[in-house]
């Protein structure tokens, strides 16, 4: 059968269907929809007569639009049916379900689909998520319509179509699309937080699951510590590893200091040595100090190599570390001696020693500062990043700016 | 590890911050039972019926507690707030319906507030209408431009006014045994036809200030955009008691203020100034004052708490995003329904000026008659083994909550019954 026109999901639910005859054979309960070639199509109706279900696979229908649905059995013919966890069902698994909207970066409520024709299927061509929809399903379209054209008021139509949408439970993998998993990846990391603070922690961590590592572990740190600990309980601790891997050492900190203590130790097992040990030392610190700011990744070198050496060296650490602006220099003891800045090095001649280019006044904080003093020295100095360094005069660590500025921000202003 | 011996005592340092972290939405939702329709209403039945009405009390305070633990333990578990899982299990009809029975209710409640507004005017001197027309617009400007943490703040000092009722109770010298006796079986007074046929009608009015449909609501949106955790539900569960416990603890002194001051002598409560004089044993002359302040302060955190559970419901069972934490760009439809609604109440109070002390009875029962599909699909929802898992609930609980349920349904039809037939 051609499928011409489009309907919409809530105008087949609850329908009469006629057999050849023009027989009620009862009424259609859902509908069961399968992956195809593209778009998601229609398999099968499940329809209810006098309590017990029956199925009508989609070749057997003969009439399939608005007004009238039919099909070419009769009703001693007709299959029964047992519901199915296992199918897909558009009324039970995917109407008033919450999904997200790849292309707006959204989450957004199914009210009604539209099916449309694709050869001889009928496929899932979009999702309704405005008044409209709602409308529909209550019955009162066409009445709606005409009251309010009196007003020449109507209401938009908003329509999401099915490729940009992304489910949100597994079940309804197969039949999501390739596009919008790959869509939501490419959104900023702070977006895909942001849908992920709308659902629940389950649907998070099915959401997560899909990104490639490095995107999760940066979309898990934008995320409210509650959040983050559900979705990392849901994951087990090897997954959880590979993604604490990921993220730079204060962030990794920060996360597993919000966990329960066995759960961060379970995590922190399946880490790698180097990262882990990383960790651990900031973990050390208390949260509110400068030491739990800090993060131990940054750019340390001795003050006798050359600019040259040192533009080399950048080359390799600029892989693991995230601030490269301040380049520390440590005299012969590996204490701090003092800073120069990648602008510095790059306006500097490329045989000059670093000793020769640095600035010794350095500003720096104790570990055991607290936080506020760390960001008045920033705010003061107008610094990017401010290094942390102990009574021996070794460098910790460096709170860098935009820990800052998420400080600042708190103090005043709610962080939920 | 030897690093997480520091995590584990930080760890325990928090937890006791943590408590106070949560105190918040059970407390204010409990509190704000007593706006000014709860502070009408428990007044009227303390000073119509004297110290039988405490009977019904104790029922209904365990209901509100077991109903406000299922609503805080349903949002915290599934994360979902009471609306957005009414859509998602039941559909847009069911949504519709409870929408509906919501705002039917919470309708006849700001009405209410407004009226208490009207009334306190006039105690201050203050024209009613203009007066009327300030608050709402303060109650929409402390919601759009403030947040989650300042509205909390402002109403739970809101909470301090309460205080004076208990005071006043105990000046006023009443008969504790009388009055703690009738906690356990109603006595001591002469029960005429027209003493009960008040007592059945009345008692449905102080249920529906105790327990509303939106105060369910409300409990489960204000949980949600607090986000807590799970590992917190115990905290939250005991939150959800003390909070049921001290808003009916505030009920009981404002029942046994009203029935030693008015009751006892006879006095008919119709005005503010009458309702004053339950505290006057506390306050003295300033009985007037205080009591005008309270209310006003009660009806405004009624406006706000009432509007806002009808906007949040709006926003789940519909799909918009809804949260106070939303400027006013980012939630329009939000705060257009908070305000549409205070703007319509107030339309029909300054148009109709009815009595506040006759209002809240009837705006109280209508609440209490919009209770029970609400707490159909309530019950139905906590008790989904696969939506709550181990959280689910528990024979007592979902008994109990059946049966009250089912009370509440036989004596409001014959309440309303009797109100009609007989008055």
């Amino acid at each position: 059968m051609a499928f011409l026109t489009e309907i919409f999901s809530s105008e087949i639910i609850k329908r009469p269907v006629l057999d050849p005859k023009g027989e009620d054979l009862g009424r259609v309960k859902d509908v069961i929809v399968v992956k195809g070639d593209h778009l998601p199509k229609v398999s099968a109706l499940i329809i209810d007569r006098k309590k017990s279900l029956y199925v009508l696979p989609w070749n057997s229908l003969n009439i399939f639009n608005k007004r009238i649905l039919s099909t070419n059995t009769y009703l001693d013919s007709l299959a029964p049916y047992v519901l199915n966890p296992d199918d897909l069902l558009i009324e039970r698994d995917i109407l008033d379900k919450q999904i997200v909207d790849a292309n707006g970066a959204k989450v957004v409520r199914v009210n009604d689909i539209k099916l449309g024709g694709y050869d001889d299927d009928a496929v899932l061509v979009a999702i309704d998520i405005g008044v409209r929809g709602i409308i529909r399903r209550l019955g009162v379209e066409r009445s709606c319509d005409g009251f309010l054209r009196v007003f020449h008021y109507s209401l938009p139509r908003q329509l999401i179509n099915w490729n940009y949408l992304q489910p949100l439970r597994s079940k309804l993998d197969p039949i999501t699309l390739k596009v919008p998993r790959q869509m939501i990846a490419d959104l900023h990391p702070v977006d895909i937080a942001e849908i992920i603070n709308q659902i629940t922690p389950e649907e998070g961590s099915h959401l997560i699951k899909g990104l490639d590592v490095e995107t999760a572990a940066e979309t898990l740190i934008e995320l409210k510590p509650e959040v983050q600990a559900g979705i990392l309980t849901s994951m087990g601790a090897e997954k959880a590893a590979d993604l604490i891997e990921e993220m730079p050492p204060d962030d990794a900190a920060d996360i597993l200091n919000d966990l329960p203590i066995e759960h961060a130790q379970e995590i922190l097992g399946h880490v790698e040595k180097e990262d882990a040990e990383d960790i651990q030392e900031l973990l050390s610190h208390d949260e509110d100090t400068a030491g739990g700011l800090m993060t131990n990744a940054f750019i340390a070198y001795g003050h006798e190599i050359t600019v040259a050496e040192a533009i080399e060296r950048l080359r390799l650490d600029a892989k693991e570390v995230e601030n490269v602006y301040y380049i520390y220099v440590l005299d012969r003891k590996e204490k701090l001696m003092g800073v120069t800045s990648l602008r510095e090095i790059i306006l500097a001649e490329p045989d000059c020693h670093l000793a020769d280019i640095i600035r010794t006044n350095v500003k720096t904080i104790r570990p055991g500062a607290d936080k506020m003093e760390a960001a008045e020295l920033v705010a003061k100095y107008n610094l990017y990043a401010l290094p942390v360094v102990d009574d021996d005069g070794f460098i910790r660590g460096i709170i860098t700016a935009d820990d800052i500025l998420d400080i600042l921000l708190s103090a005043g202003h709610r962080r939920g | 590890m030897a690093d997480f011996k520091k995590l584990r005592s930080s760890y325990l340092w928090k937890r006791s911050l943590l408590f106070l972290g949560v105190f918040g939405p059970a407390t204010i939702t409990a509190m704000a039972d007593n706006d000014a329709g709860g502070i009408a209403t428990y007044s009227v039945a303390g000073a119509k019926l004297g110290y039988p009405i405490l009977f019904p009390l104790l029922l209904i305070t365990v209901l509100l507690a077991v109903t406000q633990e299922m609503g805080m333990r349903l949002t915290i578990i599934t994360r979902r707030g009471l609306a957005d899982l009414i859509r998602e299990k039941f559909g847009v009809r069911v949504s519709l319906l409870i929408f509906a029975a919501l705002l039917i209710a919470n309708f006849g409640t700001l009405i209410t507030e407004l009226s208490a507004v009207m009334t306190t005017s006039a105690m201050f001197g203050l024209p009613p209408a203009p007066t009327v027309v300030a608050i709402v617009l303060f109650s929409f400007l402390i919601v759009t431009l403030g947040n989650y943490r300042l509205t909390q703040s402002i109403m739970l000092v809101a909470c301090l006014f309460f205080l004076s009722y208990i005071f006043s109770a105990f000046k006023s010298k009443p008969d504790w045994d009388l009055a703690l006796g009738n906690l356990l079986y109603p006595h001591g007074v002469d029960f005429t036809r027209a003493y009960l046929r008040d007592y059945l009608i009345i008692s449905i009015g102080v249920l529906g200030t105790t327990i509303t449909p939106w105060g369910q609501f409300f409990i489960s949106s204000f949980a949600y955009d607090k986000k807590i955790k799970k590992g917190r539900v115990f905290l939250s569960q005991f939150e959800a008691y003390l909070g049921a416990f001290l808003t009916d603890f505030f009920s009981f002194f404002m029942i046994v203020a009203t029935a030693t001051t008015l009751y006892v002598n006879h006095i008919p409560l119709e005005s503010g100034e009458q309702a004053a004089l339950a505290i006057k044993p506390f306050a003295g002359e300033l009985a007037g004052k205080l009591f005008a302040v309270g209310i006003l302060n009660a009806a405004f955190m009624g406006l706000v708490v009432v509007s806002l559970s009808t906007a949040y419901a709006f926003a789940e069972f519909f799909g918009i995003s809804g949260s106070l934490n939303d400027s006013f760009k980012k939630g329009k439809s939000f705060y257009i329904v908070y305000l549409a609604q205070l703007a319509l109440a107030t339309l029909v109070i300054l148009s109709l000026r009815i009595s506040l002390f006759k209002l809240a009875i009837v705006t109280q029962t209508i609440n209490a008659i919009m209770l029970p599909p609400v707490f159909y699909y309530l019950i139905k929802l906590t008790s989904d083994k696969a939506l709550m898992g181990q959280y689910a609930n528990n024979k007592f609980q979902r008994i109990f909550a059946i049966c009250c349920t089912g009370m509440i349904v036989v004596v409001s039809f014959v309440a309303v019954g009797v109100y009609f037939f007989t008055s």
